[in-house]
């Protein structure tokens, strides 16, 4: 804005130069008008002493001609020139008819400009105002010609053409300028013979002057108007350099104050207005001024150097005491190698130097953050074309910058197939999307690193993609215990799958042995039934209820072993049918009665284990019953995140010191034949996988209620 | 309906063999039962015999080659995938189970602990499948 401001200034001052010029110019027209008055009257000795006509005459002719360079000289305008001349011709001539025509050489025709005597109206108006073309008529041909005519009998002119009447004497004299024919005096009488040649060279001598004085009236009214082009452009050069926010100094060669504004006065805390200041001079200013400055010394040295070279000198700093930071230019004007002067501006930098520094602290903050951040930071331009890299990344590569810097990023660090991977991702980020990603790269070391990049497209102040930006993050070490965790899990799930076939082979190893020794036991029974004792009859009962037990038994280390943490999730499960299922697949004793207190709720739950849970449950408290008349009462309520279930009997009960120990394997606390001590077990392993719990109410002797959670 | 049917028999467990030729004496059936100890003699008692059996009665947990490996040899076998082959072991292994029936058996049997069970339920699988239409 400042820079156009000054060019502008420039310009004013060259315009206001050329107007000068154009003064010098008016100048030399004045003068030479001058010379022109002195030539008229030549002009006039010459026609009074060719002519040797009567003193009267002479004495006249000088009279007219002196009335009419004191009349002309004080008018530029034309139209009053024309009737000056008209009116006195017409009184000299004794006509009352002389008619003052302007040539319009562009539109080829004469224009009655002004006439005297009857051709006026009262008001001064021209009657019958003729427009003549160039050529017709006998003031056209003169127009054309630019010769004098005296006609003595117009009667006998075929070219006369009448105007307002009938005249018989005529006599055209062309006024003629440089060369051309500006106009045509014209005048007219009724009488034949009327004009004498001597007033004819009268007429011409006059016509001269009347060129000349066109030509001077034309001259100052171009000067008028350069003059009031000069004010103007004036005044819009003062009003431009007050309103500046640039403090201007404009000084001649003799370092006169030509020009200052406000803002100037501001800057040097000079308490005159910028007027008073011009013309006064500026040799002892910058010693009187070296105060408000931080450095009064340089700031005198530099502008006397300045001075002395009269060079441009764009954007010298300058500290003032209070802190203002100004930017000073020095521009010395010259015309054609002569020296003008020069101009002074200064500018107050103060918020720009301000913002710029603290742009500069916030960019050196953040260069800092990322040189030192603990992330590798990449810049790549769209054809992976390494740019730029941080210190980190340098120390997760192990390349040094001058490595990377100009390399394809993805050639030097990555493996195939992280590769077509970034290559996907690279042209999501060419659509500019952000993205993280990993990628397994190499270090320099040709080590496997596994990073986790957050991309983002680069734009460029046009909103382009120039590229992108890739923040690395080293999980190397999280990535390979990660992979440790998943091949753990392999294991122990492979692990787990063994066990399992273990237990099955196991049990199936076991209870073979056990139908073996129950067909054997029976094949000895049988064939030797009739020479057995009662006794051994009853001990193979008894072998064949301990074969029972441990069947169940391994049965039950069988089921408590397949219990797997993977779990069917079976959509919404009515616990009401689950129930009604159970209940008609065990055996329930006549003297026991199961009541379902209220409708259950319908929950999201691996059928097969639920149903192991409750079986289990309703099971044992059936086998602990030893009440006449059993009951068993199965109920839940509604918590906040999950159900509270329960099964409660009048049976046994179980005492306190129990209570813990009940859920452990094989720690069956009844002695009964087909109770394998698991149920409880199992009940409590299957709920562990659901993060629910199991807990116990008992009484010895009253009966026992289990309450177990489930999530809804 | 007393048509005497051909039965291979793998079964490594002696006593398991004498408790079927004991059940078949008792019930005085006269089904011939040729006995192989696992599913390699077996393959080669089928390769070798002219007399095709009518059904394979099968146990799983059997050493060298055990039931399933035999399984998959006998249902990718031109002439022998269409005997109907019935499981009788001791395994309830759910996978086991489901292994078996994927492969194509006639049926699963658990032998049962208590021996007069076990009579009972042979006399079964006799009655059944003397009613049955037979391929060999």
């Amino acid at each position: 804005m400042e820079a156009i401001i000054i060019a502008n200034l420039q310009r004013e001052l060259e315009s206001e130069r050329l107007k000068n010029k154009s003064l010098d110019e008016a100048l030399r027209i004045k003068t030479l008008e001058n010379k022109t008055l002195k030539s008229t009257r030549v002009v006039i000795d010459t026609v009074t002493t060719t002519d040797e006509a009567s003193t009267k005459t002479k004495g006249q002719l000088i009279g007219v001609l002196d009335i009419v360079i004191n009349r002309l000289f004080g008018s530029y305008n034309i139209y009053e020139i024309a009737q000056e001349i008209s009116d006195i011709l017409s009184q000299f001539l004794g006509t009352n008819d002389c008619v003052i025509y302007a040539v319009y050489k562009d539109k080829n025709h004469l224009e009655q400009i002004a006439a005297s005597g009857r051709k006026l109206t009262e008001n001064g108006e021209i009657i019958n105002k003729l427009l003549m073309p160039i050529g017709e008529g006998i003031v056209g041909s003169v127009a054309k010609s630019g010769k004098s005519e005296l006609i003595h009998d117009t009667s006998k002119d075929d070219r006369y053409i009448e105007d307002i009447e009938t005249r018989f004497s005529e006599l055209t004299v062309p006024i003629i300028l440089n060369g051309h024919v500006i106009g045509i005096i014209d005048s007219e009488h009724p009488d034949k013979n009327f004009f004498t040649r001597q007033q004819l060279k009268t007429v011409e001598s006059i016509a001269k002057v009347a060129a000349l004085k066109v030509k001077h009236a034309l001259d100052m009214r171009e000067k008028d108007q350069s003059d009031r082009d000069l004010i103007t452009s004036q005044k819009r050069l003062y009003s431009l350099i007050s309103g500046l926010d640039t403090g201007i100094l404009l000084e001649d060669e003799n370092r006169k104050i030509i020009l200052t504004n406000q803002r100037f006065c501001n800057f040097f805390q000079i308490p005159l207005s910028p007027e008073y200041l011009i013309g006064q001079d500026c040799s002892n200013a910058a010693e009187q001024s070296k105060h408000l400055f931080k450095n009064p010394e340089h700031f005198t040295e530099r502008i006397a150097q300045l001075l002395e070279k009269r060079e441009k000198a764009i954007a010298d700093e300058v500290v003032m005491a209070n802190n203002t930071i100004l930017e000073r230019d020095y521009i010395p004007i010259f015309n054609d190698d002569e020296y003008l002067g020069h101009l002074w501006s200064y500018r107050d930098v103060t918020l720009n130097r301000n913002y710029q520094k603290s742009l500069e602290a916030q960019r050196e903050k953040y260069s800092n953050i990322i040189s030192n951040m603990n992330l590798g930071l990449i810049e790549v331009d769209n054809n992976d074309v390494i740019l730029m890299v941080n210190k980190s990344f340098e120390q997760m590569s192990g390349y040094k910058e001058y490595e990377l810097i100009g390399k394809t990023g993805a050639d030097i660090l990555l493996d195939e197939a992280s590769k077509k991977m970034l290559k996907a991702q690279v042209d999501n980020r060419v659509k500019g999307e952000s993205n993280i990603y990993e990628v397994t790269a190499k270090n320099k070391e040709n080590a496997d690193r596994y990073w986790l990049i957050s991309g983002a497209p680069n734009y460029n102040i046009n909103d382009e993609i120039i590229g992108s930006i890739g923040i690395h993050l080293d999980i190397t070490k999280q990535k390979k215990l990660e992979i440790q965790k998943e091949n753990l899990l392999e294991k122990l799930k492979k692990s787990n799958e063994e066990l399992e076939e273990y237990a099955h082979i196991v049990s199936h190893d076991l209870k073979s042995p056990l139908r073996n020794i129950s067909a054997l036991a029976n094949w000895i029974k049988t064939d030797n039934l009739s020479k057995l004792k009662p006794e051994s009859i009853q001990h193979f009962k008894q072998l064949e209820l301990t074969l029972e037990k441990m069947d169940t038994l391994i049965s039950g280390i069988l089921k408590y072993a397949s219990i797997s943490e993977e779990t069917v999730l079976d959509h919404n499960i009515d616990l009401n049918e689950l129930l009604d299922t159970i209940l008609q697949t065990i055996h329930i004793p006549q003297n026991i009665s199961i009541t379902i207190k209220q409708t259950l709720p319908t929950i999201i739950v691996d059928k097969m284990k639920v149903r192991q849970i409750f079986q289990n449950l309703i099971m044992n408290a059936i086998e602990h019953n030893d009440k006449p008349q059993g009951i068993i009462t199965i109920d839940f309520s509604e918590q906040e995140k999950h159900y509270e279930f329960s099964v409660s009997d009048n049976g046994v009960g179980i005492d306190e010191k129990y209570h813990k120990k009940i859920f452990k394997i094989f720690n069956s606390i009844h002695q009964k034949s087909h109770n394998s001590g698991i149920g409880l077990s199992i009940v409590k392993k299957i709920l562990n996988i659901y993060n629910c719990t199991i807990r116990i109410e008992s009484e010895l002797g009253v009966g026992t209620t289990f309450f177990f959670t489930l999530n809804k | 309906m007393n048509k005497p049917l051909n039965i291979l028999l793998v079964e490594d467990d002696a006593i398991e063999v004498m408790k079927f030729q004991r059940v078949l004496l008792n019930l005085e059936y006269n089904h011939t039962v040729s006995q192989s100890a696992n599913g390699e003699e077996a393959i080669v008692y089928l390769n070798e015999t002219k007399n095709l059996p009518n059904i394979i009665l099968l146990d799983l947990n059997m050493s060298r080659m055990n039931g399933l490996e035999f399984l998959e040899y006998l249902k990718t076998h031109e002439d022998f995938k269409c005997i109907p082959t019935v499981i009788l072991t001791t395994s309830s292994n759910k996978k086991d189970v489901l292994e078996c029936y994927r492969m194509g058996i006639a049926g699963y049997v658990l032998k049962p602990l208590k021996y007069e069970e076990y009579v009972s339920c042979i006399q079964c699988f006799f009655q059944y499948w003397m009613h049955n239409q037979l391929v060999h």
